[in-house]
């Protein structure tokens, strides 16, 4: 396994996706190689980095709201609620779901 | 008239609120429009409420709808379609003068120093498809989901995310203090 096998696995291997002879080969190329184990510390400092600090957005109150109201049999469906959707959507299509949309 | 099944997936489809408003609001890039679109996914889980099998992964299918509705509305409708996409990047590549151990020390030592607002401007940056895989996968789906939310193959999600990870960390050495 050269540097370019391990470089791929790096995420499966922090991941522990890896079977267990692929994983002993990266877990060995790191051991012996200063620029992969260098790479695989850079990999976890950005999952890290990722987790601890990217913003969220959590939905709105008043959305949940809407979306509650707007759901039948869930809980404060038909509720009066403040404000309604801005836009209606029109009737959904089950193409729109079913077929992947190329991006 | 729905289903009257459909409103047995009002409380878990809804429980999803959250996270798909996050990626709502990276892919939108302001409130308002993350809040319509999470409204307007909703709108179309519920009419084709009847298409999804119970047992299988609703929060996969929320999200699929939720990009699928970006892709066909908000980014046509604004015009603002993304230069080229994630597979039209180059893959980074590696080799002995793109290794070099004092190299990946000041990336690893600039990556503890990056700041919130930064990973979300950088993440901004990022082609759509880009961002999408980083927060899908960041949301804790699988590669098996991030695949059915895509419309692609799981081998394709592996490198999708490997690119988009490198594309990301580039943006982040390179940004200036």
């Amino acid at each position: 396994m050269d540097c370019h096998d391990v470089r791929d696995h790096l995420l499966d291997f922090q991941r522990g996706q890896l079977g267990g002879d692929v994983a002993t080969e990266v877990r060995r190329h790191i051991d012996g190689c200063v620029e992969c184990a260098q790479a695989d510390l850079v990999e976890r400092e950005l999952t890290l980095l990722l987790e601890r600090r990217t913003p969220q957005y959590p939905a709105p109150i008043g959305l949940k709201r809407r979306l509650m109201a707007r759901w039948p049999s869930a809980p404060g469906a038909g509720t009066n609620t403040r404000g309604h959707g801005r836009r209606r959507a029109p009737p959904p299509r089950a193409r729109d779901v079913s077929t992947p949309l190329s991006a | 008239m729905p289903d009257p099944a459909v409103g047995d997936l009002g409380p878990e489809a809804l429980a999803y609120a959250d996270a798909l408003h996050n990626l709502a609001r990276y892919l939108t890039g302001n409130d308002t429009d993350a809040e319509d679109l999470v409204q307007e996914t909703y709108s179309r889980a519920l009419g084709s409420a009847g298409q999804f099998t119970p047992g299988t992964n609703l929060k996969a299918w929320l999200f699929r709808i939720l990009r699928n509705t970006f892709i066909s509305q908000y980014r046509r409708q604004r015009g603002n379609p993304t230069v080229g996409g994630l597979d039209t990047v180059a893959p980074i590549g590696y080799g002995p003068a793109d290794v070099g151990r004092a190299k990946d020390e000041v990336e690893l030592d600039r990556l503890r120093k990056v700041m919130a607002e930064e990973i979300e401007r950088a993440l901004m940056m990022l082609a759509e498809d880009a961002r999408t895989v980083i927060l899908l996968d960041l949301e804790g789906l699988t590669e098996v989901e991030v695949a059915h939310v895509l419309g692609c193959a799981v081998g394709t999600v592996k490198s999708r995310l490997f690119r988009a990870r490198a594309a990301l960390r580039a943006l982040l050495k390179d940004w200036k203090r």
